[in-house]
């Protein structure tokens, strides 16, 4: 099993913390994982890209290059860069509170979610990152959702008891969503 | 400190491995790619009795390194090209003073001050010395964070065994991957070596005269250079170490370190499962240079593809393994937003040797 993953949005978003966690639950699993950076000069505000490759035998090459076989578009600047990364036969997963017009995918799947909307539905639009990260593993089955929900508590959970409350109401949403779409 | 899997990035690893391996010095001035490495050590290293030590630059860095490793205790430091650069005058001391300690450099795009992002630029300064001499200092090229871990008790028995620097060196890509990576328990590995014939372990209980030079004059300068001649002369022939892969049958092999060596890993499973033979050799002792793999490769081998980071360094050392054997073939990027090239770019290329 080898999933290379893309996570993007802009800046606030909170795509970073999607990998991150993503890693944490991995490792909770037993798998491997690697994440690498974008390159170039970041800005406040601008666009990010985390990128994760997860397996359960060690990792070769640790680049994911245009090959994504699971891509999560927060915002509609970084759209286009996650339909061109993503693989045949891969997800890319869409923010369509955002992203108004999606362009037709030829040989991957695409999935729309108005995780935007949802997460204001459950306390904060920052939540869009958990309502997204649920509906990924709702739909993919990439991690289990309590290896997810443990990784969120650990990195969340001492500084920001309120915060995690929410932010697993957001997780728990989009992972139903996920599963029903 | 207990066994346990961390998320890190590979220069905190690396960190992480220096204090649970029992470095209890680490020097260091700022610079990207390697700062991630005295930020952490900054932490941890008091937990283990070490300390973190910023100095005003990487020639204050050296002079500290030395004068740690004078007292047997095991030191450290981390940089990247152009600190290492300012640190070669203390290398060259050490070499010459037989004097154990350990060394990063997470290399960047160079010469000068270059560019922040990773590269494999600095091979030769790495395995031609670095400095003034005639001297080597081993230098191992880790591919991934669990390899750090694996590394670094080798690195440490290198330096006391033979008493000399040893170097690591990391491209800045890798270098600031993040992965996960099993890091051991606690163990002093400098402690298990005993310094007392030649380390400054101070006069209070111990009378005894020591002295640690660099300088030396007529008859002990030829002396000197034929004990360090012969010390390389056995680290040669003992302490060459490489991975390779589906070499037995291979027409054509890759050879790369670093990040490219660890990218041939899905480079050879994608060509192979195309029913094309090809293998490859990932140098990690540098030097050492693993003479012996490519004195190994067996007659099927018609050609051998280097690809680094740089415009060809390590293609150097391949060409004089092979001795015209073969044609030896250079494929190399640095700089840029991607500063090296892609498995496709280099599955592209191995084709393109194979007539496809």
């Amino acid at each position: 099993m080898l999933t290379k993953c893309m996570f993007s949005g802009s800046g606030g978003q909170g795509s970073a913390l999607m990998a991150k966690l993503v890693c944490l639950a991995a490792i909770r699993e037993g798998l491997k994982v690697v994440m690498t950076q974008t390159y170039g000069i970041e800005q406040r505000g601008g666009d990010s890209t985390a990128y994760v490759i997860v397996s359960d035998e060690p990792i070769g090459s640790p680049i994911v290059e245009k090959d994504a076989t699971l891509a999560v578009a927060l915002s509609k600047s970084i759209y286009d860069l996650c339909f061109e990364g993503s693989a045949p036969g891969g997800s890319l997963f869409y923010n369509s509170s955002l992203v108004e017009e999606p362009r037709q995918p030829d040989g991957f799947e695409q999935i729309g979610l108005p995780v935007s909307d949802m997460a204001m539905k459950v306390g904060s639009v920052r939540a869009a990152n958990m309502v997204m990260l649920g509906a990924v593993l709702g739909r993919s089955g990439l991690l289990r959702l309590e290896s997810v929900e443990e990784a969120l508590k650990e990195t969340m959970g001492a500084k920001k008891p309120a915060l995690l409350e929410m932010n697993i109401k957001a997780l728990h949403a989009g992972y139903e969503a996920g599963r029903e779409g | 400190m207990s066994q346990e899997t961390l998320f890190l990035k590979n220069t905190e690893t690396f960190a992480e491995s220096m204090a649970r391996c029992g470095v209890k010095y680490h020097f260091a001035y700022p610079i990207t790619p390697a700062t991630d490495v005295m930020k952490r050590t900054a932490v941890i290293l008091p937990r283990y009795g070490g300390t973190m030590m910023q100095m005003e630059s990487e020639l204050a860095v050296s002079s500290a390194l030395a004068g740690a490793a004078c007292s047997g205790k095991l030191a450290a430091t981390s940089s990247s090209g152009p600190g290492m650069s300012l640190m070669q005058e203390a290398v060259s001391f050490m070499a010459g003073a037989e004097l154990p300690c350990i060394m990063l450099d997470s290399m960047r795009v160079g010469p000068g001050d270059g560019d922040i992002v990773g590269a494999q630029s600095d091979y030769y300064m790495a395995t031609r010395g670095g400095g003034h001499g005639d001297y080597h200092v081993p230098v191992l090229a880790p591919a991934s964070g669990q390899e750090i871990v694996e590394l670094m008790p080798r690195g440490i028995r290198l330096a006391y065994v033979y008493r000399t620097p040893v170097l690591f060196v990391i491209d800045g890509v890798t270098a600031q991957t993040t992965e996960s990576a099993t890091l051991p328990e606690y163990h002093d590995y400098a402690a298990d070596y005993d310094v007392s014939d030649w380390a400054y372990t101070g006069t209070g209980k111990h009378p005894k005269r020591a002295l640690i030079t660099g300088s030396y004059a007529h008859e002990d300068g030829f002396q000197m250079n034929e004990r360090l001649r012969r010390k390389y002369e056995r680290i040669t022939e003992a302490e060459q170490l490489w991975e390779e892969d589906s070499v037995a049958d291979a027409e054509l092999v890759v050879a790369a370190f670093g990040i490219h060596g660890r990218m041939c890993k899905d480079l050879v499973r994608a060509l192979r499962a195309e029913g094309k033979k090809v293998g490859s050799i990932r140098p990690i002792s540098l030097w050492p240079f693993p003479q012996k793999a490519f004195d190994a490769l067996p007659d099927t081998v018609r050609q051998v593809l280097v690809v680094e980071m740089n415009h060809g360094q390590m293609v150097d050392d391949v060409r004089l393994a092979l001795n015209g054997r073969v044609p030896v073939h250079f494929f190399g990027k640095t700089g840029g937003d991607m500063p090296m090239y892609t498995l496709h770019e280099m599955i592209a290329k191995t084709n393109s040797l194979l007539g496809e």
